[in-house]
């Protein structure tokens, strides 16, 4: 058995980001709106300018992992869903006891790529990237101690996915593009017995927390 | 030290035990003082607006204990070092009934006699001579369930749990045919309102299984479904189905927990007082009896508050861990026969339908018994030598699947992250479901928790430590189950399905019985029939520590059962302060 892709039509309204989707973001007012229809190369740079615990290499690094992780496709990847800045404030906030973790985990990935390809991760090839972290993933490389590399990838990851998937409030899933894109509609108070029953896609409003 | 009035009966932790049994007392006239680690969280100033964040209650955890207060180590047999390993519990007034699902059962009768049951249906067949070799440890439990059935009731209708009767007084199925669950026990009254409904995924599910000749019900669930008054004058509102439900405090206070049924009857008595941010560090005691308990309070301040009559009510590990911690263990039998629900796994995708599965809470959910239970002996017996197995498990179709938490279950031939699991998790989030198997493992000589010699809290208390595997019943079990849920989505018409048929002991399931079980001997149990410490007469464990075996059903309505029981016995004079072998 295998999966056969949906006709477009089929596919929930708000996987493709509506007009409605737009204006709504644009109420409230934020460059976020603007930030949104961005090239993920203006983006890098803004955000470089402003991590907390990420130096510029370091901030390069993580941002080609989460690319890595979840890329940009006909949806946005994770750095224009602000993966990386979610992963930044975490590290200030709750998951500071990670930030040597994220430290020491960049420089041994670095520390691979410059072996394996005589220069930084943030540097290479999609592929070779997505094989470094491969290797990383299956504790390959010798920069790591045993076991190293496969937790901290699985941190990454983990975090990766929070930074897609959690309420946008915590700085990731910008105009709640992960949401859009594999349709969830974010939180309600309540849910109608017909959309409950319902077989076909939902047409309900996005909306996060701040919205309820 | 500062030593507080002492009170007629002293509570540890306000979970899901604790509440029927200090209301009772409470009732009954007693001065009660609870001493709850947790803080004090409330619907209307945590819930309302704060609870629709997956993030914070469910993947950050703020509601659970921490490795500070219940730090819990992990091994799978003598042979390993144990290592710290995170259980989901709770630290908060309510405990774990505040953020667990509400899935709610009666154990049936077959399940307080397993031990009985399986000699009456096997024991002329030779087939059970593996248990003898894994060790199991199965005994009946010192009740039954047409003495226990009344506190059932009381539970049901106090702290609110709705379904659809299967069975009232022997009559099968009488109000709705379609809905019941067959096998349930014979029940006197009705449920107090009706489950919730269906949704998506629960017509999927039980389209399968009506296909297979089974005989799907919606489970009963600790909701409220209308606007209802319990028959403690309690009023709540019906469930919005919002779906922050598992994990999460409940907004709109519809289901049901020892916060929202129990606390506001209790909070009305003089006598009654609960005490937040009191965490109990160790049961002191004198010439067999505890004389009082220790605690510290927010600001690291320790206290002393003695009693006449103590209570546990710390979930499993800290009630095992408190009373090894003080020394109360006289016949060797605290920590013993700990059950641990062991976990496989079968998902699947349609792609002709969307089911859309986040959008009810996870206890919507319809479900099989045919294959829980001994409902199935006669089938376990054309099995071949090594396939068969005693007990078995409930099968549901739950919901609740927010991106958040359903990230991580995909095709095994999908690597987890990439372009490849993009496509698959955007096609496939709404259009996926992954079944509840709820195994019924045994209870074993090698399966126990006690102290770790390694690990402590910050104010010195050892962990505890788990020691648990899966035995050949619960791998054999496992292989068995796994088929029939494959079975269910096959008819379902599910365009792929993957899963784990082995079983594994995963260090995080919330359903963690035995430890101090209940019997008719203090050579093999640790209480007696009414939860009374057999070396330790004005001691009682609230909670599932003091099940003897599982069942294939959440826990937590015989838990709750099992409070208003002890407390029925307190205030009936059936137990002797004095002599726990004394009672009536
Ligand atoms: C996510 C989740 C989903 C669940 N779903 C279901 C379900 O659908 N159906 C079902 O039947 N069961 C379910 N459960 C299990 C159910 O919640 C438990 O069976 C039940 O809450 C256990 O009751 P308890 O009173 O023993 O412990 P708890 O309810 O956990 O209460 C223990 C309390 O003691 C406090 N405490 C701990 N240590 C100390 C100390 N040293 N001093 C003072 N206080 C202390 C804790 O803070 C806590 O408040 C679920 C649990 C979870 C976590
Ligand atoms: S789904 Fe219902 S019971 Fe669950 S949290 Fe929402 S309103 Fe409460």
């Amino acid at each position: 058995m295998t999966t056969q892709q949906p006709p477009t039509s089929q596919r929930p309204p708000w996987t493709q980001l509506s007009r409605r989707g737009v204006l709504r973001i644009g109420v409230g007012g934020t460059a976020a709106a603007i930030a949104y229809h961005a090239s993920a190369l203006d983006l890098l740079a803004q955000e470089q300018q402003g991590y907390a615990v990420f130096n510029v290499t370091d901030g390069r690094t993580i941002e080609a992992i989460v690319e890595r992780i979840w890329p940009e496709s006909d949806t946005p990847g994770a750095v224009e869903i602000g993966v990386p800045r979610y992963i930044d404030n975490a590290l200030i906030g709750a998951y500071q006891h990670k930030q040597l973790d994220y430290h020491k985990g960049l420089r041994n990935l670095d520390a691979a790529a410059r072996r394996m390809h005589g220069t930084v991760f943030a540097a290479l090839e999609p592929d070779q990237q997505t094989a470094l972290l491969e290797s990383m993933e299956n504790d390959e490389l010798d920069e790591f101690d045993e076991g190293e590399g496969s937790e901290f990838f699985s941190t990454i990851h983990q975090h990766t996915m929070e930074g897609l998937f959690a309420d946008p409030i915590y700085g990731g899933n910008k105009d709640m593009a992960a949401w859009r894109a594999v349709g969830y509609p974010g939180p309600f108070y309540a849910i109608s017995e017909q959309s409950q029953q319902s077989f076909e896609p939902l047409d309900l409003p996005m909306q996060s927390i701040t919205d309820l | 030290m500062a030593v507080q009035p002492r009170k007629d009966v002293v509570v540890i932790g306000y979970g899901a035990a604790a509440g029927p049994v200090s209301l009772e007392l409470a009732q009954d006239g007693r001065s009660v003082i609870v001493l709850e680690s947790g803080k004090r969280r409330t619907t209307e100033q945590d819930f309302q607006r704060g609870s629709f964040d997956t993030l914070r209650w469910r993947t950050r955890g703020e509601m659970l204990p921490g490795p500070e207060r219940a730090p819990m180590t992990y091994r799978k047999s003598e042979d390993e070092d144990a290592l710290p390993a995170s259980y989901i519990m709770a630290s908060t007034v309510g405990g774990a009934s505040v953020h667990w699902s509400g899935q709610s059962w009666r154990y049936y009768e077959d399940d307080f006699r397993v031990k009985s049951r399986i000699e009456e249906l096997y024991g002329d067949t030779g087939r059970l001579d593996y248990l003898q070799e894994d060790r199991a440890a199965i005994q009946d439990w010192p009740i039954s369930y047409d003495e226990v059935e009344p506190f059932y009731e009381k539970a049901e209708w106090q702290i609110g749990i709705g379904g659809w009767p299967g069975n009232i007084d022997g009559e099968i199925r009488p109000v709705n045919p379609e809905e019941g669950n067959p096998y349930e026990a014979p029940r006197k009254r009705d449920y107090p309102f009706r489950p919730l409904r269906d949704n998506a995924t629960d017509l999927t599910f039980r389209q399968g299984a009506l296909e297979l000749g089974l005989r799907p019900f919606h489970v009963p669930t600790a909701i409220t479904t209308e606007t209802w008054t319990s028959d403690l004058g309690i009023t709540r509102p019906g469930c919005t189905y919002c779906a922050f439900c598992t994990s999460h405090g409940c907004w709109n206070a519809s289901k049901s927990s020892s916060l929202v049924s129990l606390l506001p009857a209790a909070e009305e008595l003089d006598n009654f007082e609960i005490r937040t941010e009191a965490h109990v560090i160790r049961l002191n005691h004198e010439n067999g009896r505890v004389t009082s308990v220790t605690y510290v309070d927010e600001q690291g301040d320790v206290h002393e508050q003695p009693g006449d009559i103590f209570i546990l009510g710390a979930y499993t590990f800290q009630n095992v861990r408190l009373m090894l911690h003080s020394g109360i263990d006289a016949n060797g039998q605290i920590g013993k026969y700990f059950i641990n629900r062991p976990s496989i796994k079968v998902s699947a995708t349609f792609d002709d339908r969307y089911l859309n599965g986040w959008n009810g809470p996870a206890v919507q959910r319809q479900g099989v018994d045919d294959f829980n239970g001994e409902n199935i002996a006669e089938r376990k017996l054309e099995l071949a030598e090594d396939a068969f197995f005693i007990r078995g498990a409930f099968i549901g179709s739950p919901s609740q699947r927010f991106p958040l938490q359903t990230f991580g279950d995909h095709p095994d031939d999908i690597r987890g992250w990439g372009a490849e699991y993009k496509d698959y998790f955007t096609e496939n989030l709404n259009r996926y479901i992954s079944l509840q198997l709820l195994m019924e493992p045994l209870p074993y000589e090698d399966n126990y928790i006690d102290l770790d010699p390694n690990y402590t809290d910050r104010f010195g208390v050892p962990a505890a430590r788990v020691t648990n595997r899966v035995h050949s019943n619960e791998e054999r079990m496992g292989r068995f189950i796994h088929d029939r849920g494959v079975e269910i989505l096959e008819a379902a018409g599910a365009s792929r399905i993957w899963g784990r048929a082995e079983a594994t002991a995963r260090p995080t399931m919330t359903h963690d019985l035995g430890g101090a079980r209940m019997g008719d001997d203090p050579a093999n149990s640790a209480t007696n029939r009414y939860c009374q410490v057999w070396t330790m007469p004005n001691l009682f464990v609230g909670g599932g520590a003091v099940a003897p075996t599982m069942s294939g059903h959440n826990p937590t309505e015989t838990i709750w059962m099992l409070s208003y029981w002890m407390s029925d016995a307190i205030r009936n004079g059936k137990v002797n302060l004095d002599d726990a072998s004394d009672f009536s």
